[in-house]
């Protein structure tokens, strides 16, 4: 049984028994998860920031940095897996946190979750789950065996999505 | 019974004093002019100092090929910043890796917190403000929270209560919450600290206004705007310090003074943070694998 970590910029999948999938600490960045319904697969990318266009330079190794960079590489590695039909795909947004500035130029956790919504929507796919937003920090897993989806947060009881 | 407040300022005043070093560095990277013999001289002064600075130079994350044995040459290719990090690491070890119970943050989570914090600061320096030396931020940025150390244990008799009323109260900001239960807050013991420990005048106003730009002194506010930014930079990167993490709230007059004016900027810096401590990152993981084999 083992934990696979994702980290910013990361994206992952899990596909065997008791695998976990996780990704620690998202402040204003937000986890983005597709689970396979019709079998064990799961894959999460770690999103920073919403919009790859404006950056000259990208480092190939963090696929999930960008929102839209994340969720192509998602749906891609699913086909490739095998996983073809939108309906077969379940989606969970989690993060997306802000400092007490709710509509500056500071507010990257809900620019972030609106442009993972822009990006699915463009694909035909919607989040089923969300918990996004507010102002703390989130810790979040999912478990191959269940398709469950845990956070956690500090000074809190961990919920299930 | 003395008051929350008098038993703080007394916990304070019990602080040890611990050696020279770390101040005279700290003194002399605040003034503008500082010149690297006045680094060279104050690593050479401490023994354990030069030892580590040697070591840490000579280690394979620097991948030199010949060995250094000039403090001169170790001082220049490990730069200022690296070096206060080693002096405060070296001296605050022991604060900085104590888990901070009142605010519920796991032993470590504060020093990436000021770590993060303090690379932010030396990126927004060489980025938005030609005045302040990159490495003089960097240290602001690794000490502006020091008053947490003594403020988490007194948070901590408050911690259930605490936590109960923030659910609620989501609304008010952290500051506000330690004022309530303690009648001050982690700046204002930081910078009881902080003169306590004769630290200079920038630093100190880092410290004490690093939420409050406007209240800084005028002629430090370029700093102060600096450390706010690259806090809330560092929260919002998810290396908080526990339940307090993104309750705090923007001072607008912070992206004045730097002329931060749009998402774009916010974007670019946030990627240049990330990059920049991915990089740092790799560079120790290398080291450690060089270390193993």
């Amino acid at each position: 049984m083992g934990t696979k970590i994702i980290g910013i910029g990361e994206v992952g999948f899990v596909n065997r028994p008791g695998e976990i999938i996780k990704t620690m600490a998202l402040g204003s960045c937000v986890a983005v998860i597709f689970i396979a319904k019709s079998r064990p697969l799961i894959g999460m990318a770690h999103v920073a920031l919403p919009d790859s266009t404006s950056f000259h330079e990208r480092n190939r190794k963090l696929p999930g940095y960008f929102a839209d960079t994340a969720v192509r590489y998602l749906i891609k590695e699913f086909i490739q897996r095998g996983i073809t039909r939108r309906s077969d795909i379940q989606i969970a947004l989690v993060g997306g946190a802000s400092i007490m500035d709710s509509h500056g130029i500071f507010n990257i956790g809900a620019r972030n979750v609106q442009a993972l919504h822009n990006i699915l929507q463009k694909n035909r796919l919607t989040p089923q789950k969300e918990d996004v937003g507010k102002n703390f920090s989130r810790t979040v897993w999912a478990e191959v065996d269940t398709g469950k989806i845990f956070i956690s947060s500090p000074g809190k009881e961990i919920w299930k999505l | 019974m003395s008051s929350l407040v008098d038993q703080i300022t007394r916990q304070v005043n019990d602080m040890p004093k611990v050696s020279e070093a770390p101040y005279r560095l700290l003194r002399a990277m605040s003034d503008e002019n500082y010149s690297t013999d006045d680094i060279i001289q104050i690593v050479e002064s401490d023994l354990t100092l030069t030892t580590q600075c040697l070591k840490i130079v000579n280690s394979a994350a620097f991948g030199l090929r010949n060995q250094i044995s000039s403090i001169k040459q170790a001082v220049i290719l490990l730069g200022g910043s690296t070096i206060v990090e080693i002096a405060l690491s070296q001296t605050f070890s022991s604060i900085f890796s104590s888990p901070l119970t009142g605010y519920v943050a796991e032993k470590e989570e504060f020093w990436a917190h000021s770590n993060r914090c303090a690379l932010g600061a030396k990126i927004l320096a060489r980025k938005f403000t030609p005045n302040i030396n990159p490495d003089m931020a960097y240290t602001a940025g690794l000490l502006h929270d020091l008053g947490k150390v003594i403020i988490s244990d007194f948070l901590e008799k408050f911690r259930d209560d605490l936590l109960e009323q923030f659910k609620i109260e989501t609304h008010i900001g952290f500051l506000q919450m330690e004022e309530k239960f303690l009648g001050t807050n982690h700046t204002i013991v930081g910078e009881k600290i902080a003169r306590k420990w004769q630290f200079p005048e920038s630093l100190i106003s880092a410290i004490r206004y690093h939420h409050e730009v406007q209240q800084a002194p005028e002629q430090f506010k370029f700093l102060v705007a600096i450390i706010h930014l690259a806090d809330i930079l560092a929260m919002i990167s998810g290396n908080g310090t526990g339940i307090d993490s993104l309750a705090y709230e923007l001072d607008p007059t912070a992206l004045k003074l730097l002329k931060i004016e749009n998402e774009n900027q916010v974007d670019h810096i946030i990627m240049d943070i990330d990059m920049e401590y991915l990089a740092i990152k790799e560079r120790l993981n290398q080291s450690m694998n060089a270390a193993k084999g």
